[in-house]
């Protein structure tokens, strides 16, 4: 199989998920069947890891433009926040966001790992940003009169979009593991997500029901890592010259 | 760039100060909403703190307008004791006849706490009245904080059985100095000293804590925390807030006001089970650290050269196997991992075996990450006039790889939160003592104390750790920073 092939299955199986994340609920009928348990588990995982990617990928474009073209005071800014988000253990930071917002550990696991993973890719995209301030197209555009907005539509988003949306990706899988990890250390309830049965199946010493989570988490995070890598590389030169 | 470094340096603490703020605030939510208790101060404003006079006053209203004499009142002011005195003493003339009688009933107790009067004096309210009024006519101008400054001081110099009646006498008023007293604590002479101030504190504070003869410095040290302690949460029990210190007491005498002082007075106070912050991150500290030194020096440089690898031969079976690799760890999650080390493993090697799983838990996080990085560093535009004029990827990335230290060093930082839990996680699974079982017992409890401990020595470290990189950035590739001025310049 080449790379074609590869991210072929990657589609058609992030496709797959998405259909059984839709139509589950209607497929299980809503019993408590170890099928609708995992469907639920298996749902509740590609929601939230889909909501971390997109809100990452927002946060950190958006986070990444006002730090390196707005006032100076949004850099410090994204500078303190950075610090804050690595100050405390993201079970604790879960457990007090589920408090404070009140809310469920599984959506303040997505909130949480969706703001980390922006403002972590904020930094990065920040320093690309300011790389292309200086480039001459940069100049040029702006000698001629144009607008922030549009400046930044035409001419620097297509250049950090797809690096952008690729470091997203990257987040999802960490949805499970922090799921397990919260739910092992018995600081948050099960979320419900494949890491909550992950921690369930090693309470029961199961390994029937450790393998599929585990494997599904596995083809997932690989599916996503082929897809992000084959939007990255779109807009990779240098990434030719290596193969 | 050393400038730079001192600049950023300066100014650590005051964002640690600012970012103290929304963590103490959201720490204190979740801490009531887990112990489903609610603290009596303010969080971070007090609009009316409440001093000896503010309190001694109201326990006087509610004993005048009860007329069979309010119990709890009278207790409010045995326990404010002589600090209360300066307050309610000049006001007896003004009460009705049946009033005074009910209050100086009520402050009989703290009189013979004092060891002042005959018991002929308390035998019947007239009498009471009678002595309180001639006791105060005596000894208002005792009650003064210079008076006080000086006999505390002398009896701590010096201690002798009069002195210590001296002090006695001003009963709960001379607490402030006597508390100021106990410190230094460095010599075996200290100890001495700390061991009469706090005996009198203890008698007129009514607490047990009090160093016995012959006591360590760290057993004396031990008991002057207690009272320090003590003293931040219960000082507006004793001290009239006034002019200026009213002023600070708006910021003082609130949760945040309290807890900052703790912080800066070295402490970060103590644990819902009574021990101290401190002790416990000595005694359980170095388990955790030991994890996170796996995690940055095993764990991360294999990830690195892996990541590098993987993506420098993307498309080959080699890096096909860590991609493989890579997502296995990240779908079994540290937790299966440690797990199952944690049981198929002799007890003999359960240290090796936490070393494992963590490497292994900070491989999963960490090796996409960097296969991701090294494309991204493909992009550079020497690196990719190096590469199409035919140098291999191998010869290219060994002569460059200073410049991924920086890259290295921040995924590693951005990553510190996601290491930590899987230390927590790790020494769950191999019963490790380390701070994890503190902070999820923190976590369930609401334990404030821990949690805000973490929370300023992550930021410190965080904080710390990113000078530190911005440094190793500077020194390993000097060009980075050309760019970001000249677009600054650009900009402005």
């Amino acid at each position: 199989m080449n790379r074609g092939h590869w991210l072929k299955a990657s589609y058609w199986l992030l496709g797959v998920l998405a259909v059984v994340t839709l139509i589950g609920g209607v497929v299980t009928g809503g019993q408590e069947t170890a099928l609708s348990l995992g469907v639920s588990a298996l749902r509740y995982t590609v929601v939230v890891a889909s909501l971390v990617v997109l809100l990452s990928f927002v946060v950190g474009l958006g986070g990444a433009a006002l730090a390196a073209l707005g006032p100076p005071t949004f850099d410090v800014v994204l500078s303190r926040a950075v610090e804050v988000a690595g100050a405390l253990p993201s079970v604790v930071v879960v457990a007090v966001l589920a408090s404070v917002a009140r809310t469920s550990p599984i959506v303040a696991i997505g909130t949480f790992l969706a703001l980390k993973r922006g403002l972590e890719s904020a930094k990065i995209l920040r320093a690309e940003l300011l790389q292309l301030a200086a480039e001459d197209f940069i100049v040029a555009a702006r000698a001629s009169g144009i607008g922030e907005v549009r400046l930044f539509r035409r001419h620097y988003l297509p250049h950090v979009a797809r690096s952008a949306f690729s470091r997203a990706m990257l987040g999802a899988g960490a949805v499970v593991s922090l799921d397990a990890a919260g739910s092992f250390l018995g600081v948050f309830p099960n979320g419900g997500s494949w890491g909550g049965v992950l921690a369930e199946a090693l309470r029961r010493s199961s390994f029937f029901l450790f393998v599929w989570p585990a494997l599904g988490t596995a083809i997932t995070v690989a599916a996503l890592a082929v897809v992000a890598d084959a939007i990255a590389d779109r807009g990779r030169l240098g990434r030719r010259f290596l193969n | 760039m050393l400038k730079e470094a001192l600049r950023r340096l300066l100014w650590l603490a005051p964002t640690l100060f600012v970012v103290t703020i929304p963590t103490f605030w959201a720490l204190s939510r979740f801490a009531e909403d887990a112990s489903r208790s609610t603290e009596s101060l303010p969080l971070f404003f007090n609009a009316r703190p409440s001093g000896a006079k503010e309190r001694a006053l109201a326990a006087l209203a509610h004993m005048v307008s009860s007329p069979a004499g309010d119990q709890a009142a009278a207790r409010t002011l045995v326990e404010l004791g002589g600090a209360a005195l300066p307050h309610v003493l000049p006001q007896f003339d003004t009460l009705a006849p049946d009033a005074r009688r009910r209050v100086a009933l009520a402050l009989v107790p703290i009189a013979k706490r004092m060891g002042v009067g005959q018991t002929s004096d308390f035998e019947s309210p007239e009498s009471a009245i009678l002595f309180f009024s001639r006791f105060w006519d005596e000894h208002a101008i005792d009650f003064r904080p210079a008076v006080v400054r000086r006999v505390v001081r002398r009896f701590a110099e010096h201690p002798s059985a009069l002195r210590r009646m001296e002090v006695v006498e001003l009963d709960s008023f001379a607490l402030p100095d006597l508390i100021d007293a106990m410190r230094p604590l460095k010599t075996d002479a200290d100890v001495t000293r700390a061991r009469h101030v706090c005996d009198v504190a203890a008698h007129v504070g009514s607490r047990p804590w009090r160093i016995p003869p012959g006591a360590s410095l760290e057993a004396a040290k031990s008991v002057v925390a207690t009272w320090e302690d003590h003293w931040l949460e219960h000082r507006g029990d004793y001290v009239a807030f006034t002019g200026t210190s009213r002023l600070a007491a708006t910021f003082r005498e609130t949760r945040y006001g309290h807890w900052v002082e703790r912080t800066l007075r070295g402490g970060f106070g103590t644990l819902k089970d009574g021990n101290e912050v401190l002790a416990a991150l000595r005694e359980r500290g170095p388990t955790t650290l030991w994890l996170l030194l796996v995690a940055l020096f095993i764990g991360y440089p294999a990830a690195a050269i892996a990541g590098a690898f993987a993506g420098i031969r993307r498309g080959r079976l080699g890096a096909g196997v860590i991609f493989g690799v890579a997502c296995g760890l990240s779908g079994i999650t540290t937790v299966g991992v440690a797990v199952w080390l944690s049981v198929s493993l002799p007890a003999a090697l359960a240290k090796l075996g936490a070393a494992v799983a963590m490497a292994s838990g900070t491989f999963a996080l960490a090796c996409l990450p960097f296969r991701d990085a090294v494309n991204d560093v493909a992009e550079r535009p020497w690196l990719r006039a190096e590469l199409a004029i035919g140098a291999s990827p191998f010869r290219v990335a060994l002569r460059n790889l200073r410049y991924a230290g920086a890259r290295f060093v921040a995924l590693a930082l951005s990553d510190f939160p996601g290491i930590l839990t899987a230390a927590f996680v790790v020494e769950r699974a191999f019963s490790l003592r380390g701070v994890g079982d503190l902070t999820v017992s923190a976590v369930r409890t609401g334990d404030l104390a821990w949690l805000m401990s973490l929370a300023f020595l992550g930021t410190l470290a965080a904080g710390l750790s990113q000078i530190a990189s911005d440094l190793v950035l500077s020194l390993c590739d000097p060009r980075v920073t050309l760019p970001t001025d000249r677009a600054r310049r650009v900009l402005r």
